[in-house]
């Protein structure tokens, strides 16, 4: 990792943030616990339920707090010696960010292109961002979706090779949601940007993230490709969509091959299935629901980045 | 070095978007200031002493005058003019920090900023300097202003630099005090009430313990010490202790100031 910095080339190592057993401790409370975690160019998604360390940890690679022990290297950089010099290749939407109210976007991005003293300019920004027509509206009168992408134009100002978004999504609509995450993916397609995405909404981090980390009590439970890690951990799991899971979950466990019966929603249970003749195990479920008078409407399997965490994480505690 | 001069000032002009929006109200009360200082002046001149109100007399300097100007009482009039100077200063001071670092720190404004590439030292730097151009800057403006309505000729500038010192020393102690408690407290209020106490209590101390020493005095409030030594006492122990106590205060300010960086540059955002 040492020679992954070069002056010429910009960042050219495997990891674009690498962190040894790093601990982080507030008073009595331990937040991070010789946590360990190294990232690859492109996106990664940090998950994890509040409280985990998702929010420390990037503050932990930002120089705002200083950890207790270990060491992080950000774009080949060691976060204690070059801190200034990896903010002008890092750009960061914190979560709840605070921007002057009374300036404008293009007035506000002006300010920080300065400080960056080089970088995109304000005007395209905003066009990136689908902004350029409330240019000179006040920030205070912006609508949250509004706010969100004048946060991520603030964080591409010093032409970044990272950029860091905790929580980016929080506080927006469906649409927001969707718009937030489409310019994610552009940028990273277009300006070759790698993003570190904190989030709790895991079905957006399932459709951006390369690679993945489960964080829980400060430390990473399981980390890999995201692809990966859904085909490993719902193989053999099906959500059934019934009319009555609370119901059917007790029955279910008569069943020859059914395992582990979770219910997940009010008309949604997950069971992890041992039998390798899948068509036969269907027609019995369907039997035992149809004998009990509950109507199942679908057998899929459950393969999603949110059933996968589900699993990961029942699994730890 | 030019780059690091443009980082400070686009820092500076943030600071201003975000918590400048009312540099009229201060240059409002300036001007208040400057005009009361003048026209009050001249009234006292022309009420007690009969001078004519067409004041400044050709030929005739500041401080030629000050005997005849303290016989005739002008001068307390002038003092309690720069009193009010003195409590505006209290009151903005400790507010235009408290909100400059209390409520960035209550806001969690300070993780936005110094994930952009700027030094701590930096940022705390142009916060400090911002608050004490708006307020000391246009208060010692206002203090030119009146020295130049009296002495029209070459400026003293033991008195000018005397008359800036009285605003500037107390600003950078009440403004450090005041960034340190929001550094410490990372409350806005705390700041706020913290810093106005600090600030209040410093101009109101020689009114309410009239035992205390002349030095101390000097190091508290530098101007009640000087209007002390014009208008009644002159005593030669005050104006010994006036320059001691005031370099004394220059030194707390900057080892407060210092103190201040060093728990900013500490601080977990």
């Amino acid at each position: 990792m040492k020679e992954s910095y070069t002056k010429e080339m910009g960042f050219v190592g495997d990891y674009i943030v690498s962190i040894r057993k790093i601990e982080k401790s507030f008073n009595d409370l331990r937040v991070l616990n010789e946590l360990s975690l190294d990232i690859e160019p492109g996106i990664f998604g940090l998950i994890g339920p509040n409280g985990a360390g998702k929010t420390t940890l990037i503050r932990l690679i930002l120089g705002l707090i200083r950890p207790s022990s270990g060491t992080i290297e950000v774009l080949g950089l060691d976060i204690e010696k070059d801190s200034l010099r990896i903010r002008e290749r890092l750009g960061v939407l914190h979560e709840r960010p605070t921007y002057p109210k009374g300036s404008a976007p293009l007035r506000f991005l002006q300010r920080i292109h300065d400080i960056y003293g080089d970088g995109k300019s304000p005007d395209a920004l905003l066009e990136l961002v689908g902004l350029s027509e409330a240019a000179d509206r006040r920030i205070g009168n912006l609508s949250a979706g509004m706010t969100q992408r004048l946060g991520i134009a603030q964080a591409l100002v010093g032409n970044p090779e990272l950029v860091i978004l905790d929580e980016p999504t929080s506080n927006l609509d469906v649409v927001g949601r969707y718009e937030i995450i489409q310019l994610i993916m552009q940028l990273h397609d277009e300006f070759g940007i790698s993003f570190i995405v904190a989030s709790h909404v895991l079905s957006e981090l399932e459709r951006i993230c390369d690679n993945v980390a489960f964080i829980r009590n400060g430390t990473i439970v399981m980390q890999g490709g995201t692809l990966e890690l859904i085909d490993r951990f719902s193989k053999g799991r099906f959500r059934i969509t019934t009319d009555n899971p609370q119901q059917l979950a007790p029955l279910l466990e008569g069943v020859e091959g059914v395992g582990r019966i979770r219910i997940t929603g009010i008309s949604t249970l997950t069971v992890v299935v041992s039998s390798n003749s899948l068509v036969d195990l269907e027609r019995r479920i369907k039997d035992t629901a149809e004998h009990a008078g509950i109507q199942v409407y679908s057998i899929l399997g459950a393969s999603t980045l949110e059933d996968t965490y589900m699993e990961v994480m029942t699994g730890v505690s | 070095m030019y780059p690091r001069l443009k980082k400070l000032k686009a820092i500076m002009e943030l600071e201003i978007d975000t918590h400048y929006s009312f540099p009229l109200l201060e240059t409002i009360v300036s001007l208040l200031v400057i005009m009361s200082f003048y026209y009050a002046t001249k009234a006292g001149f022309f009420m007690y002493g009969e001078i004519p109100i067409e004041y400044p007399i050709p030929g005739q300097s500041l401080l030629d005058l000050l005997p005849k100007w303290i016989e005739m009482g002008a001068s307390v009039l002038a003092g309690r003019v720069y009193d009010n100077m003195m409590v505006i200063l209290a009151f903005f001071v400790p507010v235009l920090t408290a909100l400059s670092f209390g409520r960035d720190m209550d806001a969690g404004a300070f993780k936005t900023l110094l994930s952009y590439p700027i030094s701590r030292r930096q940022l705390f730097m142009s916060k400090e300097l911002l608050v004490l151009a708006t307020t000391c800057g246009i208060s010692s403006v206002s203090v030119l202003v009146a020295i130049r309505t009296f002495e029209p000729g070459p400026v003293h500038m033991d008195i000018v630099l005397m008359g800036t010192a009285v605003l500037w020393i107390p600003a950078m102690i009440v403004s450090s005090i005041t960034a340190l408690i929001a550094i410490h407290s990372r409350s806005l209020s705390a700041s706020l009430f913290g810093g106005i106490a600090v600030s209040v209590g410093r101009v109101l101390s020689p009114f309410l313990f009239k035992d205390m020493p002349d030095m101390l005095i000097a190091i508290m409030n530098p101007g009640y010490a000087i209007n002390t030594y014009l208008s009644s006492i002159q005593s030669g122990e005050i104006l010994y202790s006036i320059p001691v106590g005031m370099f004394i205060a220059f030194a707390i300010g900057v080892l407060l100031l210092i103190v201040s960086m060093v728990s900013f540059d500490r601080m977990e955002v």
